[in-house]
């Protein structure tokens, strides 16, 4: 009986132990986010008569200093960093193949200017950049999406631009021009899909990172902008000493909820390289 | 007849940092329709480039300088990338030496087959279905219903290069070109290749080029034989006479140092000492002559390529 691509890769990814724990996990929370509105027990900018209440009966998770619901915030927090997570890492892949793509396969004068803008890029002070690029546009979510997009897809560039230029020397790209295709059918049926598991797996660290420099925009204030939640403003509390100290459940949970998000992301990229590749044959 | 595909004069370069390097030179050969031309020389004398060249392959840093590759009447090293598409695949197909690297990983022998079939032949996805599975049958494949949904490394060698022979027939070519299609296989895998590709030849009338460096497969499938050494032809004959009657000293020290089923135990096989000269854009005269043993005065001078009995082409002043 023979399986299908699909089913094999299931096969493989259930390989890997904390692949598929991560997976459960990361479902759990993508769930969650995804079902603030009707989990959250409170409106999550209302402010409730206790001020730092401790975790109880009524909050699980404890209230913050003016007196909002931890709980229903990290709801609402957790769907704005996945979903800025998500859409910068869109983002950067989108334009890191396009721009590999093409330095790779046509070589010459778009192969250098593409990579000295990469390496342009890639020399700025990484955190600084961004939080220029935070103070130049207004802060807010939807910007910061923007700019991690726009800053986060050198590394992708340059994995794609490598492989494409050892995939292109290789006898099937000349089985396929020897078989009459055209140029952009081997740049995007050949040479694209074998270089797919690599760009995957590099995207998914690129999600980690993308979430946690939201995390820390937003704990400096360039980011998501407050009364909204984002995991990183949560934190934000936490400059304080006295916060730091004496209201542990106000950065403990959203701080948890950060390392959980960016684990479970690694861990799945990790499975995914050993699944998608159709010639590993751990069985 | 006009032949199928003529070749005159071409020259390819290679550029390096160290300038540029003639890797082909005054190459001429001609494929009758239905004939088989057999390429042989050692590694490095430019047989893959040579073919490579007409078909547009060269890498970046190569080209053609002068000549042409006239194909059914048209010049393909004049054509655009875009004309050349409509002729390769359809009208040329290629095997390659190592089926492993020649397929694409990522795809199904299915997908990899049915898409040529959709490009050149304009077949929808039923048809092409139908098309690669008879494909598959004619070229020997056990349960080809199966096969079809494999993936290349889930093949074994033969099968795969049985698929890689499946693709380059897809279209119906005229000519097919193979590229030492049976070095990276185990000999009797090699006889049922060579054989399989021999039947087809006879039913199609297709014509062949093939390029070895294996001597008794040229003996075996070749109407006519082109030795190449150093980027140059130096004798061109049929196969029988290339065999009885060898007129360049490199064509005969080649034909000493294959072995054969009837040799004795005695039999020494004689090596040709030195190797192919690395870079020989620079040297006028005869290219074999350091190692030649008959090279006397007049090797020192430009060798031209003469006919010297009917059909029967050298590239040697002593001949």
């Amino acid at each position: 009986m023979h399986e299908s691509y699909l089913g094999s890769v299931i096969r493989r990814f259930k390989y890997h132990k904390a692949g598929v724990v991560s997976l459960v996990i990361l479902s759990l929370i993508v769930l969650a986010a995804l079902l603030a509105p009707v989990l959250a027990p409170y409106d999550p900018n209302a402010i409730n008569p206790e001020f730092s209440a401790a975790p109880s009966v009524k909050h699980i998770l404890g209230t913050d200093q003016i007196g909002r619901d931890l709980f229903s915030r990290l709801l609402y927090g957790t769907r704005v960093s996945l979903l800025v997570g998500f859409l910068s890492t869109l983002i950067a892949t989108f334009i890191g193949v396009l721009l590999g793509l093409i330095a790779g396969y046509f070589g010459g004068a778009a192969d250098m200017i593409i990579m000295r803008c990469t390496d342009m890029v890639m020399s700025f002070p990484y955190i600084l950049l961004i939080l220029v690029a935070g103070a130049i546009f207004e802060p807010g979510m939807w910007n910061i999406i923007l700019i991690l997009g726009f800053i986060d897809w050198p590394g992708i560039a340059r994995l794609v631009r490598g492989n494409v230029l050892s995939i292109k020397e290789k006898d099937f790209v000349h089985a396929s021009r020897i078989g009459g295709m055209s140029r952009t059918y081997i740049l995007f049926s050949d040479i694209l899909p074998n270089t797919i598991a690599p760009i995957l797996v590099f995207a998914t660290s690129v999600m980690a990172i993308s979430i946690l420099d939201e995390a820390a925009l937003s704990f400096l204030g360039m980011g998501v902008q407050p009364p909204a939640a984002s995991l990183g403003n949560m934190l934000n509390g936490a400059q304080s000493i006295t916060v730091l100290t004496k209201l542990p459940w106000l950065w403990i949970s959203p701080g948890a909820v950060i390392v959980l998000l960016v684990v479970c992301v690694n861990f799945i990229g990790d499975a995914l390289r050993d699944a998608i590749d159709p010639s590993t044959t751990k069985s | 007849m006009e032949p199928l595909l003529k070749v005159s004069r071409l020259r390819v370069e290679f550029k390096s940092d160290f300038g540029k390097r003639t890797v082909t030179d005054d190459t001429a050969f001609y494929v009758n329709e239905g004939e088989t031309l057999g390429l042989v020389g050692e590694s490095g004398c430019g047989k893959s480039v040579t073919v490579h060249s007409i078909l547009g392959l060269l890498p970046s840093n190569g080209r053609i300088v002068e000549g042409e590759a006239l194909f059914d009447g048209k010049d393909l090293c004049k054509l655009s990338e875009k004309e050349l598409d409509k002729v390769r695949g359809k009208d040329i197909g290629m095997v390659f030496q190592d089926a492993l690297t020649a397929l694409d990983p990522v795809f199904t022998v299915e997908s990899q087959i049915a898409e040529q079939l959709r490009v050149h032949l304009g077949l929808g996805r039923a048809g092409a279905r139908e098309r690669t599975l008879k494909l598959l049958e004619e070229v020997g494949i056990p349960d080809p219903l199966s096969a079809m949904k494999k993936y290349p490394h889930e093949l074994s060698g033969g099968q795969r290069q049985r698929v890689m022979i499946a693709m380059a027939l897809s279209c119906g070519p005229r000519l097919l070109i193979a590229d030492e299609p049976t070095t990276a296989l185990d000999v009797t895998i090699q006889a049922q290749i060579m054989e399989l590709i021999g039947e087809i030849m006879k039913k199609s009338r297709m014509s062949m080029i093939l390029i070895t460096h294996d001597i008794g497969l040229i003996a075996q499938m070749a109407d006519r034989v082109a030795v190449m050494y150093a980027g140059q032809i130096i004798e061109e004959a049929g196969v029988h006479e290339l065999f009885k009657n060898p007129l360049h000293p490199y064509t005969r020290a080649l034909l000493q140092s294959a072995p054969s089923i009837e040799d004795g135990d005695d039999r020494v096989l004689k090596a040709i000492r030195g190797a192919v000269p690395e870079d020989y854009t620079d040297i006028t005269g005869c290219r074999f002559a350091e190692r030649c043993e008959c090279a006397g005065s007049g090797c020192e001078l430009r060798q031209e390529f003469k006919q010297r009995e009917e059909g029967h082409f050298v590239r040697c002043h002593l001949a």
